[in-house]
């Protein structure tokens, strides 16, 4: 109490310390040495619950917290006793209510300046508030901390620039790191790469505060070297005026979904491959058979005709004739059975043996085997395979193809004009298409569009076709993933595009 | 009266045995061969009015090279009207194709359909549906 202050006032030290004590959130008392009070200042109904008067005379140490009696008495009574100054202590009081408060005090020691009798002064404020902040606090960081650490979910914390701050056991497994080799790293060094833009995309919307999470699937480097999926939700943690501190990054594991996923995709893939070849495959052999019965019932029912004939009579001229009639459908039976074992051949898959082709070399093969009669007409052959220089193909089938092609040109040459071939190649894509061309006399596409590729239909008066080569060329080709197409005029010639499928030495 | 008969097919055996059939059960008149449909078709639009000229009875054959049966009725249908006098049409083939034998069922025109071999019976039952 510093007497000036009352002098300038000039109300009495009582008044001014009610004043004083009333309005201040702290409770002032004064203590005999043993600790009872003497003076409590009047707001302590406010701070404890107890009026002055319920206090005087009484001894603090029966409201102090069990717990805490003995380390009042060591830790600040004693030391105040022997003269240590300013100890500040922190302990539970009893309220009124029944409760316990938490109060701090600073405590100091008066001596009387004439008895020399030793006081005790505290001053006392309640911090129970505080102290369940900072408990709650502690606790809530505790809980985390666990939650954190033993969630089986891999979790991140980055700081702003990306780097990693904090990272749990599950994470560091899932990438094959302990979790210290991992804190310090920035996020893109164990990012695979592909969806990083998609990442860092979503990062800067969250930066800009479009945002506050996003989810991708994304595929992070194992210390391994290989990329493993995983699903993760980025949230933004904000400070008060709304900028991003911190990102936790939840990741969860989905490598051996998305390997499932691909494989099934790729399964349903091949399947659907596999579905429509058989699907041609079939409508193939159907036709196919409609044609062998076709093609075996009519020589056979001729068979059966001129049997019959032959035992009705007894005229050695016309059985003679009969006999030669029979010559000739043997031979038919012949043919078609040699053309049968031929189509069978070529539909057995065991036989195709793709490699790749110059398809230069194969053309000139079959020019080399037909020269004769190429020369023989004065057919004029133009071939450029610059356009596409391999396919990947059966090399026998190529030749088979062109030789095919060759024969159907001569066959159906226009009468009085030289024969023209023109053949090359080029790239559609990943696709090679070679372009078979004649000048010949060309086909009535809107009167056979639908039978030209059928066995054993010709569509020329006089001219013996069998039928069986563009057929098979057309099987060919769908067998392996390619296709034919024709375009013709009559009169003006006719232009086959061979489109093979893209090839692969390594399927 | 001998039925004048007509015969499209391409197969030269087959031609060969009809006639041999045919003429081996009697019938002196000749028989019309067409082994393609086109030249048959132009003969009907020729003599679509002569009575004596036009056939009775046509066998006609469905797999054909150039023009095939089905062609060919399509075309002869359009000329049927001016005929003085009714065809019997029968289509003759190797095949048993249930598609062929269910279209040729849905077609007026056609008064049977023939499985090869052709032979002496199947002749006559042909024969017996032509009214005179």
């Amino acid at each position: 109490m510093e007497p000036v202050e009352n002098f300038l006032v000039g109300l009495p030290d009582s008044e001014i310390l009610h004043l004083v004590t009333s309005i201040s959130r702290e409770l002032v008392c004064l203590h005999e040495a043993d600790g009872t009070y003497i003076y409590v200042s009047p707001n302590s109904e406010k701070i404890i619950g107890y009026k002055s008067e319920e206090l005087i005379g009484k001894n603090p140490y029966d409201y102090f917290h069990p717990e805490e009696r003995r380390l009042i008495q060591e830790r600040s009574h004693q030391p105040l006793l022997r003269g240590e100054d300013n100890i500040h202590t922190t302990f539970r009081f009893l309220h009124k209510n029944g409760s316990y408060i938490w109060l701090q005090s600073d405590n100091r020691l008066t001596i009387h300046p004439t008895t020399g009798q030793k006081y005790l002064h505290t001053s006392s404020r309640d911090i129970s508030e505080k102290i369940d902040t900072e408990a709650n606090l502690a606790l809530a960081e505790r809980r985390f901390k666990t939650l954190f650490h033993d969630s089986p979910i891999g979790l991140v914390i980055t700081g702003k620039k990306g780097y990693i701050d904090e990272t749990n056991d599950s994470f560091a497994n899932f990438l094959g790191y302990k979790s210290y080799e991992i804190v310090g790293k920035h996020f893109s060094e164990i990012s695979a790469g592909e969806e990083l833009e998609e990442n860092l995309k979503y990062r800067d919307e969250v930066q800009k505060g479009i945002i506050d999470n996003y989810s991708i699937e994304k595929q992070y480097l194992h210390k391994s070297g290989k990329k493993v999926w995983a699903y993760i939700t980025v949230t933004v943690l904000r400070d008060e005026m709304g900028y991003p501190i911190h990102y936790l990054a939840q990741i969860i594991d989905i490598n051996e979904r998305k390997k499932s996923e691909t494989l099934l995709l790729e399964n349903n893939d091949r399947l659907r491959a596999t579905t429509n070849s058989l699907l041609t495959q079939n409508k193939q052999l159907q036709a196919y058979n409609q044609i062998i019965s076709h093609h075996l019932r009519a020589p056979v029912s001729n068979l059966r005709s001129l049997l019959d004939l032959m035992k009705e009579t007894n005229d050695l001229k016309e059985i003679r004739e009969i006999e030669d009639h029979l010559e000739v459908v043997t031979e038919t039976l012949e043919t078609v059975l040699s053309e049968l074992i031929s189509t069978l051949k070529i539909q057995n898959s065991d036989h195709y043996k793709p490699e790749r082709v110059a398809i230069d070399q194969s053309f000139s093969n079959v020019i080399h085997l037909m020269e004769g009669e190429l020369a023989e007409k004065q057919v004029e052959i133009q071939s450029d395979f610059s356009g596409g220089e391999t396919i990947f193909f059966s090399k026998e089938f190529l030749e088979t193809i062109f030789l095919n092609l060759l024969n159907n040109s001569l066959r159906y040459a226009q009468p009085g004009r030289n024969l023209r071939i023109s053949v090359e190649s080029f790239q559609i894509g990943a696709q090679t298409t070679i372009s078979f061309s004649d000048n010949g006399s060309g086909i009535d596409l809107e009167r056979y569009g639908d039978q030209i590729f059928q066995l054993r239909k010709t569509f020329h008066r006089h001219i013996s076709g069998k039928g069986l080569g563009l057929f098979l060329i057309k099987y060919k080709m769908e067998s392996v993933g390619g296709r034919i197409e024709v375009r013709s005029k009559p009169g003006e010639g006719a232009t086959f595009l061979l489109h093979f499928p893209e090839g692969s030495e390594t399927k | 009266m001998t039925p004048k008969i007509c015969v499209i097919d391409d197969d030269t055996i087959y031609q060969f045995t009809t006639k041999k059939i045919i003429s081996n059960a009697g019938i002196k008149e000749e028989v019309l061969i067409f082994s393609d449909a086109e030249n048959a078709l132009e003969f009907f639009n020729t003599e679509s009015e002569n009575r004596d000229k036009l056939p009775d009875i046509i066998f006609l054959d469905i797999n054909m090279p150039f023009m095939d049966g089905w062609q060919f009725l399509d075309a002869f249908a359009k000329i049927v009207p001016r005929f003085p006098k009714s065809i019997e049409v029968f289509l003759v083939s190797s095949s048993v194709d249930e598609a062929d034998t269910d279209r040729a069922a849905k077609i007026p025109l056609i008064s049977g359909y023939i499985f090869k071999p052709f032979t002496k019976e199947k002749l006559w039952e042909s024969l017996s549906r032509i009214q005179s």
